[in-house]
Protein backbone atom coordinates (compact mmCIF):
# COMPACT_ATOMS: atom_id res chain seq x y z
CA UNK A 1 0.00 0.00 0.00
CA UNK A 2 2.80 1.96 0.92
CA UNK A 3 4.84 1.77 -2.07
CA UNK A 4 1.82 2.33 -4.54
CA UNK A 5 1.26 5.28 -2.59
CA UNK A 6 4.87 6.51 -3.01
CA UNK A 7 4.44 5.89 -6.71
CA UNK A 8 1.50 7.90 -7.10
CA UNK A 9 2.79 10.67 -4.96
CA UNK A 10 5.75 11.00 -7.49
CA UNK A 11 3.86 11.03 -10.95
CA UNK A 12 1.94 13.56 -9.36
CA UNK A 13 4.42 15.42 -8.60
CA UNK A 14 6.17 15.32 -11.47
CA UNK A 15 2.74 15.99 -13.72
CA UNK A 16 3.00 19.30 -11.65
CA UNK A 17 6.31 20.11 -12.68
CA UNK A 18 5.66 19.01 -16.26
CA UNK A 19 2.86 21.48 -16.43
CA UNK A 20 4.09 24.36 -15.28
CA UNK A 21 7.28 24.06 -17.23
CA UNK A 22 4.74 23.37 -20.34
CA UNK A 23 2.86 26.95 -19.18
CA UNK A 24 6.48 28.91 -18.84
CA UNK A 25 7.45 27.73 -22.45
CA UNK A 26 4.13 28.48 -23.50
CA UNK A 27 3.93 32.10 -22.10
CA UNK A 28 7.75 32.68 -23.32
CA UNK A 29 6.71 31.49 -26.99
CA UNK A 30 3.38 33.72 -26.33
CA UNK A 31 5.78 36.86 -25.76
CA UNK A 32 7.89 36.04 -28.71
CA UNK A 33 11.10 34.84 -26.75
CA UNK A 34 11.37 31.81 -29.39
CA UNK A 35 11.06 34.31 -32.49
CA UNK A 36 14.77 33.79 -33.37
CA UNK A 37 13.69 35.67 -36.77
CA UNK A 38 14.22 38.96 -35.21
CA UNK A 39 18.08 37.84 -35.31
CA UNK A 40 18.18 37.89 -38.96
CA UNK A 41 19.25 41.06 -41.29
CA UNK A 42 16.80 42.50 -43.60
CA UNK A 43 16.89 40.99 -47.23
CA UNK A 44 15.18 41.47 -50.38
CA UNK A 45 14.98 38.76 -52.45
CA UNK A 46 13.87 38.34 -56.08
CA UNK A 47 15.20 36.47 -59.24
CA UNK A 48 18.44 37.87 -61.07
CA UNK A 49 16.80 38.84 -63.95
CA UNK A 50 14.58 41.51 -61.73
CA UNK A 51 17.18 42.13 -59.05
CA UNK A 52 16.30 44.28 -55.88
CA UNK A 53 18.89 46.47 -55.01
CA UNK A 54 17.17 48.00 -52.48
CA UNK A 55 14.31 48.63 -49.98
CA UNK A 56 12.72 50.74 -47.14
CA UNK A 57 9.50 50.20 -45.26
CA UNK A 58 8.87 53.33 -43.52
CA UNK A 59 6.36 53.84 -40.74
CA UNK A 60 4.21 56.58 -42.80
CA UNK A 61 2.85 53.08 -44.46
CA UNK A 62 5.32 53.45 -47.08
CA UNK A 63 7.66 50.85 -48.86
CA UNK A 64 9.92 51.39 -51.63
CA UNK A 65 11.50 48.82 -53.54
CA UNK A 66 14.27 49.30 -56.12
CA UNK A 67 14.60 46.13 -58.89
CA UNK A 68 17.06 46.41 -61.69
CA UNK A 69 15.91 44.85 -65.25
CA UNK A 70 18.15 42.84 -65.99
CA UNK A 71 15.62 40.69 -68.50
CA UNK A 72 17.66 42.50 -71.79
CA UNK A 73 14.42 43.48 -72.74
CA UNK A 74 11.92 46.36 -72.65
CA UNK A 75 8.78 45.35 -70.36
CA UNK A 76 5.83 46.65 -69.14
CA UNK A 77 4.68 45.95 -65.48
CA UNK A 78 1.39 44.94 -65.54
CA UNK A 79 0.34 44.23 -61.97
CA UNK A 80 2.41 44.29 -58.71
CA UNK A 81 0.82 43.26 -55.60
CA UNK A 82 2.57 42.69 -51.72
CA UNK A 83 1.07 40.62 -48.89
CA UNK A 84 2.25 38.73 -45.81
CA UNK A 85 0.75 35.23 -43.85
CA UNK A 86 -0.39 37.38 -41.29
CA UNK A 87 -4.38 37.74 -40.67
CA UNK A 88 -5.74 39.98 -41.76
CA UNK A 89 -2.97 40.22 -44.29
CA UNK A 90 -0.34 43.11 -45.37
CA UNK A 91 -2.40 45.53 -47.46
CA UNK A 92 -1.08 48.35 -49.68
CA UNK A 93 -1.80 50.49 -52.51
CA UNK A 94 0.00 49.18 -55.73
CA UNK A 95 2.71 51.15 -57.80
CA UNK A 96 0.37 49.70 -60.62
CA UNK A 97 -3.29 50.79 -58.84
CA UNK A 98 -3.47 53.85 -61.29
CA UNK A 99 -1.79 52.69 -64.97
CA UNK A 100 0.92 49.86 -65.50
CA UNK A 101 4.71 50.71 -65.61
CA UNK A 102 5.39 51.10 -69.37
CA UNK A 103 8.77 51.50 -71.20
CA UNK A 104 11.03 49.86 -68.17
CA UNK A 105 14.87 49.60 -70.20
CA UNK A 106 16.70 46.89 -69.68
CA UNK A 107 19.85 47.83 -67.60
CA UNK A 108 17.39 50.73 -65.58
CA UNK A 109 16.48 50.55 -61.87
CA UNK A 110 13.11 51.66 -61.36
CA UNK A 111 11.54 52.56 -57.82
CA UNK A 112 8.02 50.86 -56.84
CA UNK A 113 6.60 52.76 -54.12
CA UNK A 114 3.91 51.07 -52.34
CA UNK A 115 1.16 53.48 -50.02
CA UNK A 116 -1.06 53.25 -46.93
CA UNK A 117 0.56 50.13 -46.13
CA UNK A 118 -1.50 48.68 -42.76
CA UNK A 119 -2.48 45.50 -41.57
CA UNK A 120 -0.44 41.96 -41.63
CA UNK A 121 1.96 43.45 -38.70
CA UNK A 122 2.69 46.61 -40.40
CA UNK A 123 3.60 49.10 -37.30
CA UNK A 124 6.74 51.25 -36.17
CA UNK A 125 9.73 49.33 -35.12
CA UNK A 126 8.22 45.41 -36.09
CA UNK A 127 9.66 43.38 -37.79
CA UNK A 128 7.64 42.44 -41.63
CA UNK A 129 8.15 39.62 -43.70
CA UNK A 130 6.05 40.12 -47.26
CA UNK A 131 5.68 38.45 -50.66
CA UNK A 132 5.81 40.42 -53.66
CA UNK A 133 4.28 39.10 -56.88
CA UNK A 134 5.06 41.34 -60.08
CA UNK A 135 3.70 40.52 -63.50
CA UNK A 136 5.46 41.98 -66.88
CA UNK A 137 5.19 41.69 -70.56
CA UNK A 138 8.16 42.29 -73.21
CA UNK A 139 7.16 45.27 -75.09
CA UNK A 140 8.84 43.14 -78.37
CA UNK A 141 7.31 40.27 -78.31
CA UNK A 142 3.85 40.83 -80.09
CA UNK A 143 1.51 38.17 -78.52
CA UNK A 144 2.85 39.82 -75.22
CA UNK A 145 2.20 36.62 -72.34
CA UNK A 146 2.16 37.75 -69.24
CA UNK A 147 5.07 36.61 -66.99
CA UNK A 148 5.01 36.09 -63.15
CA UNK A 149 8.37 37.02 -60.47
CA UNK A 150 7.53 36.68 -57.05
CA UNK A 151 10.08 38.07 -54.45
CA UNK A 152 10.12 38.64 -50.62
CA UNK A 153 11.48 41.74 -48.57
CA UNK A 154 11.91 41.06 -44.46
CA UNK A 155 12.78 44.50 -42.58
CA UNK A 156 12.05 46.07 -39.87
CA UNK A 157 8.90 49.35 -40.25
CA UNK A 158 11.31 52.54 -39.37
CA UNK B 1 22.05 14.51 -0.81
CA UNK B 2 22.87 18.10 -1.48
CA UNK B 3 25.64 17.14 -3.38
CA UNK B 4 22.99 14.84 -5.86
CA UNK B 5 20.88 17.85 -6.23
CA UNK B 6 23.52 20.02 -6.32
CA UNK B 7 24.75 18.19 -9.61
CA UNK B 8 21.29 17.44 -11.18
CA UNK B 9 20.71 21.17 -11.21
CA UNK B 10 24.57 21.94 -12.81
CA UNK B 11 23.55 19.16 -15.02
CA UNK B 12 20.43 20.92 -16.15
CA UNK B 13 21.74 24.17 -15.78
CA UNK B 14 24.49 23.32 -19.03
CA UNK B 15 21.45 21.37 -20.76
CA UNK B 16 19.50 24.16 -20.79
CA UNK B 17 22.23 26.25 -21.67
CA UNK B 18 23.22 24.37 -24.68
CA UNK B 19 19.77 24.16 -26.15
CA UNK B 20 19.76 27.80 -25.73
CA UNK B 21 22.50 28.37 -27.79
CA UNK B 22 21.83 25.53 -29.93
CA UNK B 23 18.14 25.34 -31.50
CA UNK B 24 18.67 29.54 -32.16
CA UNK B 25 21.96 28.59 -33.73
CA UNK B 26 20.09 26.00 -35.60
CA UNK B 27 17.51 28.30 -36.88
CA UNK B 28 19.10 30.82 -38.06
CA UNK B 29 21.80 28.64 -40.38
CA UNK B 30 18.29 27.01 -41.80
CA UNK B 31 16.61 30.31 -42.58
CA UNK B 32 20.07 31.63 -44.09
CA UNK B 33 20.93 27.98 -45.73
CA UNK B 34 17.10 28.13 -47.93
CA UNK B 35 17.58 31.54 -49.20
CA UNK B 36 21.15 30.95 -50.58
CA UNK B 37 19.72 28.21 -52.09
CA UNK B 38 17.06 30.13 -53.79
CA UNK B 39 20.07 32.37 -54.82
CA UNK B 40 22.19 28.98 -56.46
CA UNK B 41 19.03 27.39 -57.79
CA UNK B 42 18.30 31.31 -60.10
CA UNK B 43 21.83 31.44 -60.68
CA UNK B 44 22.04 27.72 -62.04
CA UNK B 45 18.64 28.70 -64.33
CA UNK B 46 20.35 32.24 -65.08
CA UNK B 47 23.17 30.27 -66.53
CA UNK B 48 21.02 27.24 -68.59
CA UNK B 49 19.35 30.34 -70.09
CA UNK B 50 21.67 32.21 -71.90
CA UNK B 51 23.68 29.29 -72.67
CA UNK B 52 20.74 27.65 -74.54
CA UNK B 53 19.99 31.36 -76.45
CA UNK B 54 23.48 32.01 -77.06
CA UNK B 55 23.95 28.50 -79.11
CA UNK B 56 20.16 29.20 -80.83
CA UNK B 57 22.13 32.58 -81.71
CA UNK B 58 25.08 30.50 -83.28
CA UNK B 59 23.51 27.58 -84.61
CA UNK B 60 21.22 30.02 -86.54
CA UNK B 61 24.18 31.66 -88.04
CA UNK B 62 25.79 28.91 -88.59
CA UNK B 63 22.92 27.92 -91.20
CA UNK B 64 20.41 25.13 -91.68
CA UNK B 65 21.18 21.85 -90.59
CA UNK B 66 23.88 22.70 -88.18
CA UNK B 67 23.47 21.38 -84.33
CA UNK B 68 24.69 21.45 -80.87
CA UNK B 69 23.60 18.96 -77.97
CA UNK B 70 24.29 21.24 -74.78
CA UNK B 71 24.00 18.67 -71.43
CA UNK B 72 22.85 20.75 -68.56
CA UNK B 73 22.57 20.00 -64.95
CA UNK B 74 19.56 21.28 -64.43
CA UNK B 75 18.74 21.69 -60.88
CA UNK B 76 15.87 20.19 -58.71
CA UNK B 77 12.72 23.01 -58.08
CA UNK B 78 12.34 23.30 -62.16
CA UNK B 79 8.62 22.16 -62.61
CA UNK B 80 8.35 23.24 -66.34
CA UNK B 81 10.23 24.54 -69.35
CA UNK B 82 8.77 25.65 -72.71
CA UNK B 83 9.05 28.19 -75.17
CA UNK B 84 6.44 31.14 -75.85
CA UNK B 85 5.24 33.46 -79.05
CA UNK B 86 8.46 31.74 -81.10
CA UNK B 87 11.48 33.95 -78.97
CA UNK B 88 10.71 33.63 -75.15
CA UNK B 89 12.56 30.73 -73.59
CA UNK B 90 10.45 30.13 -69.69
CA UNK B 91 11.51 27.99 -66.59
CA UNK B 92 8.99 28.16 -64.36
CA UNK B 93 10.58 27.26 -60.66
CA UNK B 94 8.82 27.10 -57.67
CA UNK B 95 11.26 27.82 -54.07
CA UNK B 96 10.16 29.34 -51.00
CA UNK B 97 9.21 32.35 -52.12
CA UNK B 98 6.71 31.04 -54.38
CA UNK B 99 6.29 30.43 -58.06
CA UNK B 100 8.27 32.30 -60.25
CA UNK B 101 9.14 32.48 -64.07
CA UNK B 102 13.00 33.21 -65.36
CA UNK B 103 12.30 34.05 -69.04
CA UNK B 104 15.34 34.23 -71.74
CA UNK B 105 14.43 36.22 -74.91
CA UNK B 106 15.96 35.28 -78.29
CA UNK B 107 16.68 38.22 -80.65
CA UNK B 108 13.51 39.66 -82.77
CA UNK B 109 14.93 37.92 -86.11
CA UNK B 110 15.85 34.48 -84.15
CA UNK B 111 12.92 32.56 -84.09
CA UNK B 112 13.05 29.87 -81.88
CA UNK B 113 10.51 26.76 -81.62
CA UNK B 114 10.33 23.62 -79.59
CA UNK B 115 10.72 20.63 -81.70
CA UNK B 116 8.80 16.86 -81.04
CA UNK B 117 11.45 15.53 -77.96
CA UNK B 118 8.70 17.89 -75.45
CA UNK B 119 11.00 20.35 -73.03
CA UNK B 120 8.74 19.89 -70.17
CA UNK B 121 10.92 16.38 -70.21
CA UNK B 122 13.61 18.40 -69.47
CA UNK B 123 12.36 20.43 -66.21
CA UNK B 124 13.49 17.56 -63.66
CA UNK B 125 16.74 17.06 -61.67
CA UNK B 126 19.63 15.94 -62.76
CA UNK B 127 21.91 15.62 -66.19
CA UNK B 128 19.75 16.76 -69.55
CA UNK B 129 20.61 16.40 -72.91
CA UNK B 130 19.16 20.05 -75.16
CA UNK B 131 19.44 19.33 -79.26
CA UNK B 132 19.82 22.72 -80.57
CA UNK B 133 19.43 22.98 -84.28
CA UNK B 134 18.91 25.07 -86.70
CA UNK B 135 16.12 24.24 -89.67
CA UNK B 136 14.34 25.75 -92.78
CA UNK B 137 10.34 25.89 -91.98
CA UNK B 138 9.09 26.23 -95.38
CA UNK B 139 11.57 29.00 -96.17
CA UNK B 140 11.46 30.25 -92.69
CA UNK B 141 15.29 29.64 -91.03
CA UNK B 142 14.00 28.43 -87.57
CA UNK B 143 16.15 27.13 -84.51
CA UNK B 144 14.74 24.21 -83.28
CA UNK B 145 14.81 23.45 -79.18
CA UNK B 146 14.61 19.88 -78.11
CA UNK B 147 15.23 16.93 -75.81
CA UNK B 148 17.22 14.33 -77.44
Amino acid sequence: MKRSQAALEFLVTYAWAFTAIMITIGALYYFGIFDFSKFLPEKCIFTSQLECLNFVMKDTGEIRLMLVNNLGEKITVESMTIKNDANPTLSCTEPTASAPITGWEAGNEHEFIFLDCSGGGYLKKERVEAKVKLTYFSENTPSQPRHTVNGKIQGRVS
Amino acid sequence: MPKVAQSAIEYLMIIALTLGLIVPTAYLFFRFSSESNVQIVDSQITQIGRSIIDTAQSVYFSGEGSKIILEVNMPKNVDDIYILANRELVFETTSEIGQSESVFFSSANIPITEGSGDLSSVAGSGLKRIRIQAIDDNGVAKVLIEKV
